[in-house]
């Protein structure tokens, strides 16, 4: 057994320039394959990091029928221990509470539909960024004051200082009702907003709905998304089934999830075309070295080799090219990777202000997850074993009598 | 003690479109220890009838009995170990592995067999010591003479102690002089350890150093004795 991978290593070197050109196809396919992919999945991860954050958190409690129907009778009483437990949790960035109901907003003559959020002002900016989107006066720095967008002011001819009369269904059915002075007006990236985002405290949401000790949602925000199963795993005991239900934010964002996908696919298509040029040039390789030599590896059949042995021959000159190449791609790789994790590709222009309006960095880092340097390692692995399969085929249909009498 | 007994065996290349009667009905026998020289003119069937012999080609009819046991019908996988176990074979050419040492070459075959490496050591030693190229041993296939890597090659095909060796044209690559020195290392081996050697050759001066000459023509035996010279 030893013998055979002597035999391959000491096969591998007689054409050292063949060798090394194939090897050399493999190192840079792996390194250039290895970096795309470090790129699309930072994205993906600084997407699902940063765009969760601002939306709907990476994982989320809510009531149990809330997903649903979006209702305040679906609402969910506040459970203490278990948020002492998140709050405890080093994986919790922050939790964010919010009381989120439909209602009519009218001044003077004017009314419209808004959508009502209650929110934490402090956790709220946390997460959206709203301090810096004010364009006139302050975000939520009372209760019992509400806080709208620039296209809703305009569209009840409202300014700072004037009350708006709030007006909708609370909890149970009650009616709820009130007269908030509007205490600031903000511009937000996301147009829809400015036209029917109403911001109060959840002090005054309870007032207001009637709902005291309840939310409509909680979402958790994680210091890394991955982390969301031992989230999961760590509240599983604690968490009411029959009350509460938890999404993640692969329920909660399903167009990201899918923009994610396809773009996904995508790359892989390209990662696997690069690849599958590499694959030829391995299978090249492995044609030649097998077909060169059937004088020599009829002889050894002849003398008692057995097929299978000289198979494993070749294939493990398939599998070293595979590892010395894959491997070598993969150091070569890895500094690289390393730079533009810690240095990130920055964004500049109008793709950056987009990014600081999301409140999002506006930055690129590639990733560093392991895993996917692994997978180039198991491709090339691949790869190579599928392309010695033909070759094989050559040796167990060598005709080896043929060969010895030079008829072939 | 007969090693090797043949019976009506014929080989027919392309039965179907213009048939080629390479071997064309042999009887015969050799004995343990025999030093055999197959000759004849090109295309007598020479090499055929080694490569039947050796299993390497399967006959179209009649029977090879080596020690009694039939191999005409064995199947492929089957007959390549049992060349590994019963037979050596030296060819004309590409005998060694390039990649491999002398040493290493002689020593791939009783590897091969799972022979514990002390013996191996010993007897593979040996054979390139008796085959006056043990100072040969580190070197590959391309730094040695064609009469050097054929003395290796025959090293190698002694190794397993095999029941008997087959040589097709061993020395047809090689000047007189080593096909000389090649000649009387394989006579030596043969008295040194019994081993049954039968090789074909076109050479007038091989063939006069063999104990036995069989002639062929026409894919049969016409002649078959001591050559002259003996
Ligand atoms: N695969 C084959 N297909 C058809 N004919 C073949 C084949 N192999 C050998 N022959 C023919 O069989 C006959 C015997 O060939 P063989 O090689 O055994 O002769 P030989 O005595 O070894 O000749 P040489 O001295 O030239 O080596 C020849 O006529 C040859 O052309
Ligand atoms: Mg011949």
């Amino acid at each position: 057994m030893k013998k055979i991978f002597i035999l391959a290593w000491r096969n591998l070197w007689r054409n050292k320039k063949r060798t090394a050109i194939t090897l050399a196809s493999i190192t840079f396919a792996v390194i250039i394959a290895t970096f795309m992919r470090g790129m699309q999945l930072g994205s993906y991860e600084k997407m699902l990091n940063d765009a969760m954050r601002s939306t709907s958190g990476h994982l989320g409690i809510m009531g149990k029928d809330y997903w649903d129907d979006k209702s305040l009778i679906n609402s969910m009483p506040i459970d203490d221990e278990l948020g002492a437990i998140l709050e405890k949790n080093d994986l919790v960035q922050i939790t964010i509470p919010k009381i989120t109901s439909g209602c009519l907003a009218s001044f003077g003559d004017a009314t419209r539909g808004v959508m009502v959020l209650g929110v934490d002002p402090e956790k709220e900016d946390f997460q959206s960024g709203m301090k810096n989107k004010m364009l006139e006066g302050e975000f939520l720095n009372s209760d019992h004051s509400i806080v709208i967008g620039k296209d809703l002011a305009k569209y009840l001819k409202a300014g700072i200082g004037d009350s708006v009369v709030l007006l909708g269904q609370g909890y149970q059915g009650v009616t709820a009702a009130g007269l908030y002075p509007i205490t600031g007006i903000f511009s937000h990236p996301l147009g829809q907003l400015n036209k029917r985002v109403v911001y109060i405290t959840i002090p005054t949401a309870e007032e207001l709905f009637f709902m005291y000790g309840r939310l409509s949602s909680n979402s958790i925000i994680l210091h890394d998304y991955t982390d969301e199963d031992k989230i999961v795993e760590a509240i599983a005991e604690k968490l009411d089934t029959g009350l509460y239900e938890m999404k993640d934010w692969r329920v909660m964002n399903k167009e990201i999830l899918q923009g994610i996908e396809s773009d996904n696919f995508f790359g892989v298509i390209m990662i696997g075309i690069l690849y599958m040029v590499i694959g030829f040039g391995i299978f090249g390789t492995i044609l030649m070295m097998t077909m060169e030599r059937r004088k020599e590896f009829s002889v050894m059949i002849a003398i008692g080799m057995k097929r299978r042995k000289l198979l494993s021959v070749i294939i493990v000159e398939a599998v070293y090219m595979a590892i010395i190449g894959s491997i070598l791609g993969l150091i070569l790789a890895f500094p690289l990777v390393l730079f533009y994790h810690f240095n990130p590709i920055e964004f500049t222009g109008d793709t950056a202000e987009l990014y600081y309006q999301l409140n999002m960095e506006p930055i690129l880092p590639v990733s560093i997850k392991p895993g996917y340097m692994v997978s180039q390692f198991l491709v090339v692995l691949v790869l190579s074993l599928v392309a010695s399969t033909l070759p094989l085929n050559t040796i167990l249909k060598l005709d080896i009598v043929k060969v010895i009498r030079g008829r072939q | 003690m007969e090693v090797i007994k043949i019976r009506s065996l014929k080989k027919i290349y392309n039965p179907d479109t213009v048939p080629v009667h390479a071997v064309d009905g042999i009887d015969t026998e050799f004995q343990s220890g025999e030093f055999t020289a197959i000759v004849g003119p090109s295309g007598c069937g020479k090499t055929t009838f080694l490569n039947l012999v050796g299993g390497l080609e399967s006959p179209t009819e009649g029977e090879i009995f080596i020690n009694g046991e039939n191999i005409s019908h064995k199947k492929k996988s089957q007959m390549t170990d049992f060349r590994l176990h019963n037979i050596g074979f030296v060819f004309q050419a590409y005998n060694l592995i390039p990649v491999m040492s002398a040493y290493e070459n002689v020593a791939f075959i009783m590897e091969l067999l799972g022979r514990p490496q002390s013996e191996i050591k010993t007897r593979v030693m040996e054979l390139l010591d008796a085959m006056g190229v043990a100072d040969k041993a580190g070197q590959r296939p391309h730094q040695l003479s064609g009469g050097q890597q054929q003395r290796v090659a025959v090293a190698r095909a002694l190794a397993s102690k095999p029941k008997f060796i087959l040589a097709d044209e061993p020395t047809a690559n090689l000047d007189s002089h080593s096909t000389e020195t090649l000649l009387d290392l394989m006579l030596k081996m043969n008295e040194k350890e019994g081993t049954t050697i039968i090789f074909s050759t076109h050479d007038q001066r091989v063939m006069n150093k063999a104990r036995r000459l069989v002639q062929m023509d026409d894919g049969k035996i016409v002649g078959n004795g001591k050559p002259e010279a003996n």
